[in-house]
């Protein structure tokens, strides 16, 4: 599908590349729009709703209708605006939305059902029960979005990538050269980033002084600064934090590093991002030849496309006239100029050189003298056939007439880019005289400069009426049409936030960039009130579409974030462990042998506990090394049991939040006069790190004590079960430390402690060694015939003995009394969260509260518990699991006045697996309830 | 592009001095990086840690960590660049250099740097996290760092 005209000068093209499987030509430097244009490819797309014939509009970012998907297999981008895609050599582009070819699109028939697809189409049309919108939803999802998201996985690299700068220079325009250059020679550290290919922006369609570019570069490079070439700033956020995507290799490309994100931190923000030149509201404006009139000029002076040979340039400013020299100068030829501006005259000065002095301005009075250019006269409606514009109809006067024409530029005045600056909380300034907002009060160090700052010319508003506005797009991505938001307003949408949503005005990649002043000025002119007062969405981040990928950064196909590895995972390895995140940290759930299930193995394990003896790797406990002559002091701040131990001795203990609630629980161990070991939860490390720095550095700054996180430091290995005693003694020589005791040995040449805790029930050993010393404990106990037991027989035997894990039964919304712990509670208080415990709510009766279940049957986990079905939900199972030994199952749960209920006979039921089982409410204790066993 | 090398190991012998005062005492030679006010870490202190730990038992005391920690030392002018990858700490400002220490995070990681010389640096971290971070910082540095 061909434009009439495009033409280029005379160097050859170099590059290959391919739209819809046609093989092209490109020059290097070419935009993917401007090579389609070279190579007189007009058709580029569909419109999104209506199917609709569309092309390349603009030459920059903000390009509503050229999308295409570029790329193949995982690196394939959809949705690429090709204005915003430099060719390279085996560029693979497709035409997107269109069924079965983009010429003969069979989705072209919704364009002839426009008037039903009006405003509120889906809203009206899909009321109704639910079962129907079932139906309904086949459809739609079949013709929602534009291009296919890849199936495969991106094979690239992506990186983040922090900087810091004194100054940071958005746009690399003339006035950010300028900026970009005072900085420099104030010696500021510069970080200037451009999201073109080469610097310059407008001076390189408009002219000006170019040597500054070259010239600016090399002062920013002689201050140590940095220059980021096909970088986007994304979003401006809080305290000068700017987020920067930088394209290392364009769309498709395999380059193995693709995109990095810059995380820029700079003391001040200079925001050069220039203006986006605003289409016209007539009938058609959305075929393909329809251009804004920078647009034109740009792919004429910058790349030698001329994107027709007839062009007819419409306009309500001054700036459009540029483009007229423009077209000529590449050898096109000017139909006409027709200005909406003054009383309508047509001005064919070619023949009336008086006309010449007519104007101030040089590049207007060199217009009136070589155009023919119709004052007061509007487009009315644009032509085409066959994907290609053939004439265009203008209003002058009270006269309709034709202009032939393959290209239609158009200016309907510029509007300043102020997204980076509202994302930053800075507030917009109406201009009446260029009919756009512009930066106004700043929050941050942010200044905004050149055209970006208001420096555009002036236009003239449009005041005639639209003929058809049916027709006449004022959202080409979206479809939307001035009759829809005149619809919108006619049923009562005021807002310009609800006529965004009813209409979708604004939405998809472009985000209303060259729609939303036009839209504006609709709802303004329906409402008889002004743009500024009809209001204006809010611009948010990312200012263009980024990929997923770039967010996700290094972390790309894993958990986006790190694993944690244990130091003995290579001997969990050796012996098949089944590995189960928790957190960060990867531990092992189970150690299958030949044909065993998870669950064989965990029973096995867990019976050989019951039976001999086993080892379980507990090095992810959190633990702290509490030291100094007030360690006594800060323990009885944290921890809400009594700590006071002899020396040697350990025990239970847990601590509270501020509000009374649970917050960990762990032991702790007096190892010497002025030193305690306290353990925690895995999952709570960090969070208790915090809390002793709260109690230590805030609470009770003036202690003398040491806390030290040394989870890592100190590998850890439980010896569980009768035998246990029995082995230790074997490999130390020495008698085990009687329970909750504390102990030392060599095992196996290492030196470690020895803390006589027990989690599963039975006689054990808790067996710290230093972290990177640890193996040839582990070796040593299972040649000793321990056998490894991984978290799923853990959760077995713990479950057993009613033993709270935080996360599980401690929720964060349990008390003490809630779990059955008060008893333990120091009496003299002093600890944190004490003086919350006195609130009466915390007493309710009707709380939850921990209790045990036991069934014939297994108990689903997390279901809910219920007197009987439909009734309110009691409570819910925190954690279940087969009795060993023994037959049966047993639970955990959290019940509305649970200890109340004991005997009670209720449902645990999982509707969203099916799953439900009879339960009877017991004390949560199903193993042992002496103790008899795990005491020496 | 700039050049460095890694090299990551056990951190060996890395052992704490808290003190209990603000005061910056005197550790007798042994390399010490102040991690928090009133913190240090004595590196490869050996036996003289014992010694240390006499001298400040009446206003602080000690405790080895090193078992639980990795070495990255990062040799090389690119050592800079390197640490801004997935960071959030200035490590290309000029004034940060040796004598100093950063504790700050790394692709989610918590680390300590510790500049050795203007082209050596020394980050030290939780040896569960070594993998993935050398993974990180191999594969930067065979693409090449900017």
């Amino acid at each position: 599908m061909a434009v009439t005209g495009p033409s280029r000068a005379a160097a050859e093209p170099t590059i290959g590349f391919t739209f819809d499987g046609r093989v092209l030509r490109a020059r290097p430097g070419d935009t993917l729009a401007a090579a389609l244009l070279a190579n007189g490819v007009g058709l580029i797309g569909r419109s999104f709703k209506l199917h609709r014939p569309r092309g390349v509009m603009t030459a920059g970012v903000e390009e509503p209708n050229a999308l295409v998907t570029v790329g193949t297999g995982g690196r394939t981008e959809p949705n690429t605006r090709a204005t915003d895609v430099f060719v390279y050599d085996g560029l693979v582009a497709r035409s997107q939305n269109r069924w079965p070819s983009l010429r003969f699109d069979a989705g072209a028939i919704l364009g002839l059902a426009a008037p039903v697809f009006a405003a509120g189409f889906y809203y009206k049309m899909f009321f109704g029960p639910p079962a129907r919108w079932l139906w309904y939803e086949r459809f739609i999802r079949r013709a929602a979005g534009l291009g296919p998201a890849p199936a495969t996985a991106d094979p690239e690299v992506y990186e983040h990538r922090a900087a810091f700068a004194d100054v940071l220079i958005v746009g690399s325009g003339p006035a950010g050269l300028a900026a970009a250059m005072a900085a420099a020679r104030s010696g500021e550290r510069i970080l200037l980033v451009e999201q073109d290919a080469v610097l310059g922006g407008t001076l390189l369609s408009d002219g000006g002084d170019r040597a500054t570019i070259g010239s600016t570069r090399a002062a920013i490079l002689a201050a140590g600064g940095r220059i980021l070439m096909r970088t986007t700033a994304s979003g401006l956020w809080d305290h000068g934090f700017v987020t920067c995507v930088q394209r290392l290799a364009e769309p498709g490309q395999a380059a193995g590093l693709s995109q990095r994100l810059w995380q820029v931190r700079a003391k001040r923000i200079v925001l050069a991002t220039g203006a986006i030149e605003r289409p016209l509201t007539f009938a058609n404006n959305d075929l393909p030849g329809v251009m804004t009139a920078r647009a034109v000029r740009t792919y004429a002076r910058r790349w030698g496309v001329l994107a027709g040979q007839r062009v007819v340039i419409a306009t309500n400013n001054d700036d459009a006239y540029r483009t007229a020299d423009a077209v000529v100068a590449a050898g096109g030829e000017v139909m006409a100029i027709l200005d909406s501006r003054d009383d309508p005259a047509i001005l064919d000065s070619r023949d009336d050189p008086a006309i010449l002095d007519s104007r101030d301005d040089p590049v207007i009075a060199r217009g009136y003298g070589r155009f023919r250019v119709c004052r007061g006269a509007v487009p009315v409606s644009a032509f085409g056939a066959g994907g290609r514009l053939r004439s265009v109809d203008f209003r002058i006067g009270g006269t309709t007439e034709t202009l032939a024409a393959d290209c239609l530029a158009v200016s309907g005045g510029f509007t300043p880019v102020v997204h980076l600056h509202s994302h930053g909380g800075g507030k917009l300034d109406w201009r009446e005289d260029i009919q756009a907002f512009v930066p106004g009060a700043t929050l941050q160090n942010v200044t905004t400069v050149g055209s970006a700052a208001g420096e555009v010319d002036a236009v003239a508003p449009a005041t005639a009426s639209l003929r058809h506005p049916k027709s006449s797009f004022i959202d080409f991505q979206n479809d939307v049409t001035a009759a829809d938001i005149d619809l919108a307003w006619a049923e009562g949408y005021r807002s310009v936030e609800h006529l965004k949503r009813y209409t979708t005005l604004g939405m998809g990649t472009d985000q209303g960039k060259t729609s939303n002043m036009a839209a504006l000025a609709r709802l303004a002119g329906a409402g008889a009130t002004t743009i500024p007062l009809a209001g204006l969405t809010t611009f948010r981040p990312p200012f263009t579409p980024l990929t997923l990928a770039a967010l996700a950064g290094p972390d790309a196909g894993g958990h986006a974030a790190p694993t944690r590895r244990l130091a003995l995972a290579d001997r969990h390895a050796a012996l098949a462990a089944i590995w189960q995140p928790l957190g960060l940290w990867h531990r092992p759930r189970a150690y299958p042998r030949t044909g065993e299930t998870l669950h064989d193995a965990a029973l096995r394990e867990a019976r050989s506990v019951r039976t001999a003896a086993g080892i379980v790797d507990v090095s992810t406990l959190a633990k702290f090394m509490i030291s100094g002559p007030d360690a006594a002091a800060l323990l009885a701040i944290v921890c809400a049991t009594g700590v006071k131990l002899a020396v040697g001795r350990g025990r239970y203990t847990f601590m509270l939040r501020e509000d009374g609630m649970v917050l960990d629980d762990g032991t702790v161990w007096r190892l010497a006069d002025d030193r305690y070991l306290l353990t925690s939860s895995t999952g709570g490390a960090e969070r208790m790190t915090a809390h002793l720095s709260y109690a230590h550095r805030v609470l009770a700054a003036d202690l003398q004590v040491s806390a030290v996180a040394v989870q890592e430091a100190l590998a850890g290995i439980a010896l569980a079960g009768p035998d246990a005693a029995a082995i230790l003694e074997r490999l130390t020589g020495a008698a085990a430390p009687a329970h909750m005791g504390v102990g030392s040995g060599v095992i196996a040449g290492v030196a470690v402690t020895i803390l006589a805790a027990s989690y599963s029930g039975e006689r054990a050993f808790e067996l710290y060694a230093s972290g990177d010393a640890a193996g040839p404990v582990w070796d040593a106990l299972l040649a000793a015939g321990a056998t490894p037991y991984g978290i799923e027989a853990l959760e077995f035997l713990r479950i057993a003995k009613g033993h709270i894990v935080v996360g599980g039964e401690a929720d964060g919304r349990t008390t003490a009394l809630d779990l059955g712990l008060a008893r333990m509670l120091r009496k003299d208080g002093g600890f944190i969260g004490a003086s919350a415990l006195s609130r009466p709510a915390l007493a309710d009766a009707d709380r939850l509260q921990l209790v045990g279940l036991t069934s014939p049957t297994m108990i689903p986990e997390g279901s809910m518990l219920v007197v009987v079905d439909g009734d309110p939900v009691a409570g819910h199972v925190t954690a279940a699991a087969p009795l060993v030994p023994g037959d049966g199952y047993i639970a955990l749960a959290l019940l509305r006045g649970g200890r109340a209920r004991l005997g009670h006979h209720l449902t645990a039921t999982s509707p969203t697996r099916g799953q439900s089982a009879q339960v009877v409410v017991t004390q949560p204790l199903f193993y042992d309830p002496e103790g008899i066993r795990y005491r020496d | 592009m700039t050049d460095v090398a890694l090299q990551v190991a056990p951190a060996g012998d890395v052992v704490v001095a808290d003190l209990w005062t603000n005061a910056v005492p005197d550790f007798g030679g042994v390399r010490a990086v102040r991690v928090e006010p009133r913190r240090w870490w004595l590196i490869d202190a050996g036996d003289i840690a014992a010694t240390i730990a006499g001298q400040i038992a009446d206003s602080g005391t000690t405790i080895a960590i090193g078992g639980g920690l990795v070495r990255a030392t990062l040799t090389g002018p690119g050592w800079r660049p390197l640490l801004m990858l997935a960071a959030v700490f200035d490590a290309e400002d000029p004034g940060f250099g040796p004598g100093d220490c950063a504790a700050t995070i790394i692709h989610h990681v918590p680390v300590w740097i510790v500049p050795v010389t203007a082209d050596c640096a020394e980050v030290y971290f939780a040896a569960s996290y070594a993998r993935g971070l050398t993974d990180l910082w191999t594969a930067a540095i065979d693409r090449g760092i900017v």
